[in-house]
């Protein structure tokens, strides 16, 4: 019941904070202001993740296929989300960590990637 | 992240998502649901025992976990990071190898005789003898194995410079890099068998009973600090420490620990610092593999630099070097003999690939400089253009004359170009480090050894993390190779001690 009352607590106040004109955009933010129930918690993991976005890492995987390169199908393997998707944070193309992408963009990234 | 430790199936839930091994969390499960109970007591001391564990989630780790269970032991693979973040995922996926059945039906007769001389002629003599013939002796079943059970796709082979002729085995990336594809086929045979592979579990120390042998390990987890505990044995799968610019520099010399990182950042030296304090013998500590890198995209210029025809120059435009030099030759070249650690393979028309290269590279925003005068292409590159056009002169005047072998540095190459049909194209290279050859040595059943030449019961190094094997240089495919090799043979061995309870 405390989590509900917390989870309810954070849907109302996230959007307002995301959205601030100063603020960073984030995954959790852009989920509380469209109402979107989220499993997982406080911070999702992949399998929830997963849930809605695919159903599986091959499924997502298909999903941009046509995106060269396939940032879900990499020599790294089947990384997990939050690795380039932070939910309370900045996106980060972990790609450009190593290489210079231009053909990829990160869903709420502020900077150009 | 809070977590009851009154409801193990959170726990289950949370170890399970982090493999990434769907079905695998069954068996995962099995193990941790046992330990889970412990789990409230995990900060006091408790330990999950298993009858191998194994360090990093690699090439070697995968393949002697899979082994390990096939010969009916109880294998835990644990990885320090959150995914597999080994050198594998950075190779090509070659896997050198004599007489097996693929070079046999497209008709390349490699001999194990011709291949056993090569590793010794590359590790000019220093690489242990019967580590290499143990080699030999097993890459042909090692490839056998991984085309049939592991269900490994390789490439058709095609022939390239000696040592490697048609040694190479190149495993079909389909789309990744062959040793990203490898670590997924591995990883799914994983997967199918339920071994579990634990992620952001980092070995900080052997533990030994009270016999000095290797029983265990301590790890660091999110929850603190675990023991996992061996009944057959502690396998180090960490690789080398390629990544780790304090040991480089502290066994290879400052000017070597700034060289470009070709691999993972994550390879640090865990092989040493468990092994040494279990007075395990280090050996060939400052040898590693040097190759091409473009450091800023992390591109590897390697088949433009061996083209056999261009020339290479520094970033004034003049030639430092042969070249007949190998990639690797030239990129120790290009660190120890430029300012940065900075230099072009400068090339034209002659080369039929050369367009193709260059659409490769700039297609993944990597710099090639291409203009229709050396002039031109000296100013795209940021060199003094009558430096550059000097020695494109001097270069094509000697080749006309037949004495390029005359010119300061000698140009060797067998089958050489004049450069003269633009466009000319210039691509950048530095000198980088693929891996550290040094580790604990092992003996032909991969038990680490003493500095008194004796086993360390209970303690086994495979791949890149295991010394005696490379000193040098390495026949290209060989590093998997080995780690194939020789984690079967840990597995075999661990397995033939078992004591069944």
């Amino acid at each position: 019941m405390k989590r509900m009352l917390v989870l309810l607590a954070a849907a109302i106040v996230i959007p307002v904070s995301a959205y601030a004109a100063d603020s960073v955009p984030t995954l959790e933010g852009y989920h509380a202001s469209k109402g979107m129930k989220v499993p997982g918690g406080a911070t999702p993991k992949t399998a929830d993740c997963l849930m809605c976005h695919g159903g599986s890492y091959a499924a997502l995987a298909k999903t941009t296929e046509k995106v060269k390169p396939n940032p879900h199908f990499n020599h790294f393997g089947d990384r997990n989300c939050d690795t380039c998707h932070r939910w309370k944070e900045e996106p980060v193309l972990s790609c450009d960590e190593c290489h210079k992408f231009t053909t990829l963009k990160m869903p709420l990234a502020v900077k150009k990637n | 992240m809070p977590r009851s430790p009154k409801n193990p199936n959170k726990e289950i839930r949370m170890i399970s998502r982090r493999n990434w091994l769907k079905t695998g969390a069954a068996a995962g499960v099995a193990s941790i649901a046992a330990s889970a109970t412990s789990t409230a007591s995990a900060a006091s001391g408790a330990a999950d025992t298993y009858d191998v564990v194994i360090l990093g989630a690699g090439t070697g780790g995968l393949v002697t976990a899979i082994e390990s269970f096939d010969l009916g032991l109880k294998p835990v693979v644990l990885e320090k990071m959150d995914w597999a973040a080994g050198n594998s995922l950075y190779a090509s996926g070659g896997v050198a190898a004599w007489g097996t059945e693929q070079q046999e039906r497209e008709g390349h007769p490699e001999s194990r005789e011709a291949f056993e001389a090569d590793m010794m002629k590359v590790s000019e003599y220093r690489a242990d003898p019967e580590l290499v013939k143990t080699y030999c002796d097993n890459i042909r079943e090692g490839v056998k194995w991984l085309v049939g059970p592991m269900g490994v796709k390789f490439a058709k082979i095609r022939r390239k410079p000696w040592p490697l002729n048609y040694r190479m085995l190149n495993v079909d990336g389909q789309g990744l890099t062959g040793g990203g594809r490898l670590v997924r086929d591995l990883l799914a045979q994983c997967e199918k068998r339920g071994i579990p592979v634990l992620f952001n579990t980092k070995a900080v120390e052997l533990v030994q009973d009270d016999s000095c042998r290797v029983a265990g390990v301590k790890c660091e987890t999110e929850k603190g600090f675990k023991n996992f505990m061996a009944n057959d044995g502690v396998v180090i799968a960490t690789g080398g420490f390629s990544a780790n610019r304090e040991m480089l520099n502290r066994y290879m010399g400052g000017p070597l620990s700034r060289l470009a990182l070709r691999g993972s950042p994550f390879v640090t030296g865990e092989n040493i610092k468990l092994s040494e304090k279990v007075g395990a013998q280090l050996v060939h500590m400052d040898q590693f593999h040097c190759g091409p890198i473009v450091e800023a995209t992390h591109t590897n210029p390697n088949f433009v630099i061996d083209a056999g025809q261009g020339i290479d120059v520094n970033p004034k435009g003049e030639r430092f070097m042969d070249e007949a030099f190998t990639y690797t030759q030239k990129s120790m070249a290009a660190a120890t003999q430029t300012p940065n650690n900075y230099a072009y393979h400068v090339i034209d028309e002659h080369w039929a690939t050369s367009s193709k290269a260059a659409k490769r590279f700039l297609g993944m925003n990597s710099p090639v400089y291409i203009a229709d005068t050396i002039e031109e292409l000296a100013q795209k590159m940021g060199a003094d253009p009558k430096t550059l056009k000097a020695t494109v002169d001097e270069y094509n005047k000697a080749y006309s004359e037949g004495r390029l072998k005359e010119l300061t540095p000698p140009s060797s190459l067998a089958n050489p170009q004049p450069l003269n049909k633009p466009p000319f194209y210039a691509f950048p290279f530095q000198g980088g480090i693929t891996a550290t050859f040094g580790g604990p040595k092992i003996n032909t059943k991969a038990q680490v050894m003493s500095t008194e030449r004796r086993p360390i019961r209970g303690l086994y190094a495979v791949g890149n993390a295991a010394g005696g094997l490379f000193y040098g240089n390495y026949i290209g495919g060989s590093q998997l190779g080995g780690a194939v090799v020789f984690g079967r043979i840990a597995a075999a061995d661990m397995a033939s001690k078992h004591k069944k309870a």
